[in-house]
């Protein structure tokens, strides 16, 4: 083999064998050896400008880290890691990886696996420390963080160093979506709750099944004297899906399946999917969210089918990822458009209508774009169908919190230069504001907001 | 405290919820971590003690954890007041329809309707034998009150429908509130439309987070979609639809409400009132 593809190719993460992981919900990727680590971390060039610093949101010193795990210094690839971001475990597993596609060798081959490299600096260098690093000292003022996703918690971990936070939760478990929507196929709940363990090392408070709206009201909070509030309540909301025959019974969200295996105990979800997902499913959709539940159910043995209309390249998921379900027996029917669900008499689901997509040049313009293939109706036979498609209603911010101004989207409006909402000293980071965040993003707003929230308190006691 | 077989009253002690909770909303309890949550209207509300009430019908795993848990005993999690309050204002005179272990369920409403002045009449049938779900509580929550079992044991016989059709035609009803299974509430809303008598009933779809976020509750209403446990649990007949509604029903989890209608009587039962006319009275 010539000598320029070795050094063009990233090397894939050892992972379970395949026919082993369908009887288990653990790990799927087991991460990069030593070995494999220091040869990717020798294939870095160190650009003088790196461009994947360039491209993380969260201005990672990604070369430097990479330097120090190939000279073997882990713990202090992981500390340098850290000073940026909190969640390395997280991130290394499952970002989306901007830096990979920023990296400058990306343009002539496989880019530097550096998702793999935080990870690897993660899972060797991570040490608990022998005693806490901040000895507990009384701090006056209270910040409340309202919503446990991940950009309140990277809020709550930047401002722990300059006040005491308290975080609020309206499930019972603390993560957002790092708990419920994620898989412990592909995140461990171990990576969490060592994340969590070390923000209640900070002296971080958490008060969970405190609904926002319900028993907990901003104006509540900020008379029980904090001085600040962040909300970081999420995009959350349910999906919108007007389809025929959405309501059959054996029609089911994805988030149903989603939240049963991620929070409840494995005997409830395999009593509780039994009962309600038959052998067949037919999955609705293309995101995280689709594959993830498909995944779920092939590990409780059902036969999988996963339909979209976009073509295989297209999918919202990594290569990676999807190569991985491809091998666990999952049936993708890429460039198919669902219509309508069909039902018997009885209400059972029996089937769902699809249609053919291809690419199109309907206007004559060479504007080549997926449309349906006329008269290409075929149906898929299934007995349970899950929806993941379809339009997201935002959470109503204005039934939680009445008086608080909203963007046109539903999303909270905020003040561009200092980040606060239109109520005095309530400050929003998160999916709240932007809808389309993504886990680096949310991470980088956190860190914004807590920047935000300490310059203001900073300067309102310089006035007073 | 053990109301009926496998009915279990709950005081839980959350002093948060007790405060700010109104009639009409619900909770969702985690009886232990990892298990699942299971929706509960709250009976009762006692704001000097702090603890709520609320009834359990034991029938399913996970409501059989919580139903026979200890006195004293921590539960894991209780999330809530979730849901919109009722629509409690003065309407005049008020019929609330109930049956079964919905009978609990409507009690905080015939009390906050009492209490803004309505005269309040209560209709209520059981599945469960003689017993009429807190009685007591009920009697002294309503002016008037019309008990009926399945099997004509006790004080009446015959649905609750036939009971609202009769007070339809005694006098004026400008209300009727009614928490039943689907069914009984189409034919309730069947009744009350033919007068046009405005009718607000409440919803028991599967509601598994309580939070708007899983979408397990979704029904239409208004020819759009909503959720029972944000937009709910109270809707206007007008706007239900019923179709969707018992569509959904059969997706609906066995823990909930188990209705009367449901509920055929036994075939022994049949059978010994058929040759045994006068032995039926003493089952």
């Amino acid at each position: 083999m010539p000598e320029k593809n070795i050094k063009m190719i990233q090397p894939q993460p050892t992972i379970q064998a395949k026919d082993r992981r369908l009887k288990n919900f653990n790990e799927v990727s087991l991460g990069y050896s030593k070995r494999i680590a220091t040869e990717e971390a020798r294939r870095c060039p160190q650009c003088a400008q790196p461009a994947c610093r360039q491209g993380c949101p969260l201005d990672i010193d990604i070369p430097l880290f990479i330097r120090l795990i190939r000279e073997g210094h882990y713990k202090a690839a992981h500390d340098k890691i850290q000073e940026q971001n909190p969640w390395p475990g997280i991130c290394g597993r499952v970002c989306a990886a901007p830096c990979e596609k920023a990296c400058i060798l990306n343009q002539e081959g496989d880019p530097i696996g550096i998702r793999s490299l935080e990870r690897f600096a993660y899972d060797h260098g991570r040490r608990k420390p022998l005693f806490s690093q901040q000895p507990a000292s009384p701090k006056e003022k209270r910040i409340a963080v309202i919503g446990s996703g991940i950009a309140g918690l990277t809020a709550a971990w930047e401002l722990s160093s300059y006040y005491s936070v308290v975080v609020y939760e309206a499930l019972p478990y603390v993560g957002g979506v790092l708990s419920y929507g994620i898989s412990e196929f592909r995140l461990p709940k171990k990576i969490v709750e060592e994340g969590i363990g070390d923000l209640k090392e900070r002296d971080i408070a958490f008060k969970t099944n405190y609904l926002l709206g319900s028993i907990l009201k901003v104006e509540d909070i900020l008379a029980r004297n904090f001085e600040a509030v962040v909300l970081s309540p999420g995009r959350g909301g349910v999906l919108h899906c007007d389809m025929p025959g959405i309501f059959a019974p054996d029609v089911l969200f994805a988030e149903e399946i989603l939240v049963a295996a991620n929070l409840w105990d494995k005997d409830v979800l395999l009593r509780e999917v039994n009962r309600k997902v038959k052998a067949n499913v037919v999955i609705l959709g293309s995101d995280y969210g689709a594959m993830d539940v498909a995944r779920i159910l092939r590990r409780l043995g059902k036969n999988v089918a996963v339909v979209f209309p976009a073509t295989e390249e297209d999918l919202n998921i990594s290569a990676q990822e999807r190569d991985q379900a491809l091998q666990e027996g999952v049936v993708l029917h890429p460039l198919t458009k669902p219509i309508k669900i069909l039902t018997n008499e009885n209400n059972d689901v029996v089937g769902v209508t699809c249609m053919n997509m291809d690419f199109a040049d309907a206007g004559g313009h060479g504007g080549w774009e997926i449309l349906p293939v006329p008269d290409s109706d075929f149906t898929l036979d299934a007995e349970t169908v899950i929806v993941s498609q379809g339009k997201r209603d935002p959470l109503s911010y204005k039934r939680m919190i009445p008086n608080l101004r909203l963007e046109q989207d539903g999303s909270i409006w905020m003040d561009q230069e200092t980040g606060m909402t239109s109520m005095k000293n309530v400050f929003a980071c998160g999916q709240s504001v932007d809808m389309l965040m993504t886990l680096p993003d949310a991470i980088a707003d956190g860190k914004r907001v807590a920047r935000g929230v300490v310059q203001y308190l900073q300067e309102r006691r310089k006035d007073a | 405290m053990i109301l009926a077989p496998d009915v279990i009253r709950l005081d839980i002690l959350a002093m948060d919820i007790a405060r700010s909770s109104r009639p009409g909303q619900f909770v969702v309890i985690l009886a232990d971590e990892k298990e699942k949550p299971i929706p509960l209207a709250v009976i009762d509300a006692d704001a000097s003690r702090g603890t709520i009430m609320v009834v359990v019908h034991a029938c399913g795993p996970s409501s059989r954890k919580l139903g026979h848990m200890a006195i004293n005993e921590n539960i894991f999690a209780v999330m809530g007041p979730l849901g919109k309050p009722a629509r409690i204002q003065n309407y005049g005179e008020v019929v609330c329809a109930a049956t079964s272990v919905a009978t609990a369920q409507i009690l905080p409403i015939c009390r906050a309707l009492k209490n803004s002045g309505n005269k309040v009449t209560g209709v209520f049938s059981s599945g469960l034998g003689r017993k009429i779900l807190l009685e007591p509580q009920l009697r002294l929550a309503c002016h008037k009150i019309i008990t009926k079992t399945q099997d004509g044991l006790y004080e009446r016989r015959g649905g609750v429908v036939d009971v609202i059709r009769d007070c339809m035609t005694k006098g004026q009803i400008n209300l009727v509130y009614a928490v039943a299974p689907v069914e009984m509430l189409r034919e309730i809303y069947d009744l009350t439309r033919t007068k046009g008598i405005k009718t607000l009933v409440q919803l028991n779809t599967f509601i598994s987070c309580g939070t708007g976020l899983c979408g397990s509750c979704r029904v239409r209403i208004g020819g759009k979609m909503a959720l029972v446990c944000q937009d709910g649990p109270e809707f206007d007949a007008e706007e239900v639809d019923f179709d969707v509604l018992r569509r959904r029903d059969k997706a609906k989890d066995s823990l909930q409400v188990m209705s009367s209608a449901e509920r055929q009587p036994s075939e022994t039962a049949d059978v010994i009132s058929k040759f045994f006319p006068g032995l039926r009275k003493m089952i």
